[in-house]
């Protein structure tokens, strides 16, 4: 889902801001537990219920959000300062295949411009 | 520091060009507009930046501020345009462009960017690894928690040492910073007005670190990555000519690609089998028993040309052909436990292709077709394990199927081999005023070389309405069809030796294990062999299909855009995708709706919303294969 908008404040300050979320989930369903059984042999066995994790390791699900603001303001019709800041945020539930991805960074820009 | 020092000097160089070329606008009367700017990027990041940071914003890994700074400029002046925009927002976030026109007789537009791309890293924790036996290699190795329970009983195993190494590839950051600079030009003589000359030069690098996997023998269990250093080169250069003569274009390209790796070379200490089969000790069951390398990409090298001739007739019908052929070569040695009898292998790629469009009173027709042909490298790899076979030469074994057990030699035939063959006709037809119908047809044929991997054959079927109710509302439906037999993915690659009645779900069958060392009261007991392979007890005995690609293929889209006033506009579109292979009880649905909307309530506000929902459900039966040795 993603949002964004502009908005003229005044006639010298222009902002905009937009937000954005991703969310994904992932599962498996499958009961592996009685088919190691007819081998009868102790090395295919669903031991301590390793088997049963395989489907578990698929229970992926994230979340990600993005926002950021900015805007410019006119000192004159060449001069000109803006500024941006993204906030982003990624959260995993589980640690399974690449660990824990939790992770926040925030970003910004001030410049100062003049166009001609 | 120096990287900033030379950032900083391209953005003055770039800065004095534009104020110098102002200076020169000022004294005669060129337009010049544009902008530039100077400024600060920073970066503060939290826990793990990896997926976060993913496309790095700025910085990669460590908070900090960089100086950053843009500049547009446009100048005009005399029939001369120069275009020239920059972005440096951190030492490996940055973006270059310039385009250049000399009064349309030369053209340039090159082309420079750095980025940096965090890559994945599996920890391996979810496989369970255990290498039991990897006693003598340097080379970090991947255990678990679980593994140490599993290999704390064998008294060889150094755990400590090898949970040491595992912890250190943990620690690695893979990034790889990735550079482009593309150019392109155009020159048309002013006397030979309707031909233009184009030359192209590209290169791209990769440069950093990834994480390597290999396997050694059975995955589930000995399974190892290590931090690989990658430094790779593409080179490109392009050479071509487009001429217009009456009612025809003719354009020809001459590409010439060079691929080089130097990357540092890994390499692994591959082990032996403790295990036996029917009594017989396993042998080097991937015929590596030594410190071999992997992960390498051989360099290669790609010249093709292209021909494309279009043949206009009149403002609704034209012809068009298109020729291409490509010649591609790779290094390719053997090692220490096998040899080629060729250096490098060869490929080569030849397609033509033509299509006609034209209009019949209200309907418009466009037909197409063509085919394409991969001939891809055969080489014979020759394997002196091979030549220890003392046991019987069955019909899995046959010396006709490629096995030579004489002399090891072993035949190999590209899978990319085969001949393609394309049709298709499509027709639009007006209905009434704002709203068309579309009916397509298309078929493709896929006859590989190699027999094993089938030939596939696939009919597509579309139908769609476009419609323009009103000036507020209009709308698409589509639906396609597809047959496609013999879908290739893992034909014939499933090992399911010997069917039992499944106990617990009658009418299914149960496999249970069997080499090909068969054992007593096994279908060809007595084999006096003395060493097993895989060749000689896996791949013969691979014979059900496991592909997951559809053999039927149903796909519903529609998406409507309803425009009440010139400051709103809402769009709601879905797609439903059905997918189905029944011999493997394979089924995937796909459920994608979604909507957007712009809204203006003033002239100073602007709006715009999006939403998408993506579902996809798979059933399909799955065998986990289970190896202990």
């Amino acid at each position: 889902m993603a949002l964004n908008g502009t908005y003229q404040a005044t006639e010298k300050l222009l902002l905009n801001a937009g937000f954005t979320y991703n969310h994904a989930k992932d599962s498996w369903d499958w009961d592996f537990g009685d088919r190691p059984a007819l081998l009868g042999n102790g090395a295919y066995e669903n031991l301590d219920g390793y088997n049963n994790l395989i489907d578990s390791y698929s229970d992926l699900t994230y979340e990600q959000y993005q926002t950021t603001v900015g805007g410019t303001y006119q000192f004159t019709e060449a001069l000109y300062a803006s500024a941006s800041f993204t906030y982003d945020v990624f959260n995993s539930d589980e640690e399974y295949v690449y660990g824990d991805e939790d992770g926040e960074a925030f970003s910004g820009y001030v410049g100062v411009g003049y166009r001609f | 520091m120096k990287h900033y020092v030379a950032m900083l000097a391209l953005l003055s160089v770039l800065i004095l060009a534009a104020t110098s070329t102002l200076a020169i606008a000022e004294d005669s009367s060129a337009h010049l507009s544009g902008s530039m700017e100077v400024g600060v990027s920073g970066v503060d990041l939290k826990d793990n930046p990896a997926r976060v940071n993913e496309y790095v914003n700025y910085r990669s890994k460590e908070d900090g501020v960089n100086p950053a700074g843009n500049l547009n400029l446009e100048y005009e002046n005399d029939g001369v345009l120069l275009d020239l925009n920059g972005s440096v927002m951190g030492r490996r976030d940055q973006n270059y462009n310039l385009e250049l026109d000399y009064n349309r007789i030369f053209k340039l537009d090159t082309e420079y960017q750095v980025f940096e791309h965090w890559k994945d890293h599996d920890n391996l924790g979810h496989v369970g690894a255990t290498m039991f036996g990897d006693t003598a290699g340097e080379q970090p190795r991947m255990t678990t928690d679980a593994t140490v329970g599993v290999i704390q009983g064998q008294a060889t195993v150094d755990v400590a040492g090898a949970n040491q190494r595992y912890y250190q590839e943990l620690d690695q950051d893979y990034i790889i910073t990735h550079k482009e600079w593309e150019n392109e030009a155009d020159i048309t003589v002013p006397s030979l007005p309707n031909v233009t000359f184009h030359a192209g030069y590209r290169i791209e690098e990769r440069e950093g670190l990834e994480q390597s996997r290999t396997l050694n023998k059975c995955n589930q269990c000995h399974l190892q990555a290590n931090p690989k250093d990658v430094d790779e080169k593409t080179k490109d250069l392009t050479l071509g000519v487009t001429g217009k003569f009456g009612l025809i274009t003719i354009d020809y390209e001459y590409l010439s690609r060079d691929f080089d790796d130097d990357s540092d070379g890994l390499s692994y200490d591959y082990f032996g089998s403790g295990g036996t089969h029917g009594g017989i000790p396993d042998a080097d069951t991937l015929l590596y028993t030594s410190t071999e390398p992997y992960g390498q990409t051989p360099d290669s090298e790609k010249d093709s040309h292209t021909v494309k001739a279009r043949l206009d007739l009149d403002r609704s019908s034209s012809v068009t052909a298109t020729y291409v052929n490509a010649d591609i070569e790779s290094d390719k040695d053997g090692d220490s436990t096998y040899t080629l009898n060729k250096s490098s292998l060869k490929s080569e790629f030849e397609s033509f292709f033509m299509k006609g469009a034209t209009r019949i009173g209200g309907l418009r027709l466009s037909i197409r077709g063509g085919t394409y042909e991969i001939d891809g490298p055969e080489y014979t790899a020759n394997f002196p394990s091979l030549a220890d076979w003392t046991g019987p030469v069955g019909p899995n074994l046959d010396p006709a199927l490629g096995y030579d057990t004489t002399t090891g030699d072993v035949h190999y035939e590209s899978a990319e081999s085969r001949e393609v063959t394309e049709f298709g006709i499509d027709g639009v037809y007006r209905l009434a005023k704002g709203t068309t119908l579309r009916l397509g047809y298309e078929y493709e044929e896929i006859d590989r070389d190699e027999d094993e991997l089938g030939d596939t054959e696939t009919n597509t079927f579309d139908i769609a309405v476009n419609t323009r109710l009103n000036k507020k509302l209009s709308g698409r439906v589509s639906y396609k069809y597809q047959d496609i037999d013999e879908p290739l993915r893992g034909a014939n690659t499933g090992i399911f030796q010997v069917s039992n009645p499944d106990p617990l779900y009658p009418g299914m069958a149960v496999g249970l294990r069997e080499d090909y060392f068969d054992l007593p009261g096994q279908p060809n007991p007595g084999n006096t062999a003395t060493a097993v392979y895989y060749w000689n007890s896996v791949y013969p005995n691979r014979e059900l299909e496991t592909s997951m690609d559809p053999e039927e293929v149903h796909e519903v889209k529609f998406s409507s855009t309803w425009t009440p006033s010139y400051n709103m506009a809402a769009t709601v579109f879905g797609r439903y995708r059905h997918e189905e292979n029944d011999p493997v009880n394979y089924k995937q649905d796909t459920f994608v709706p979604g909507v957007s909307f712009y809204y203006a309530p003033n002239d100073k506000m602007n709006l715009t919303m999006a939403y998408t929902f993506n579902k996809m459900e798979t059933e399909n039966q799955m065998c986990v294969g289970w190896y202990h040795g």
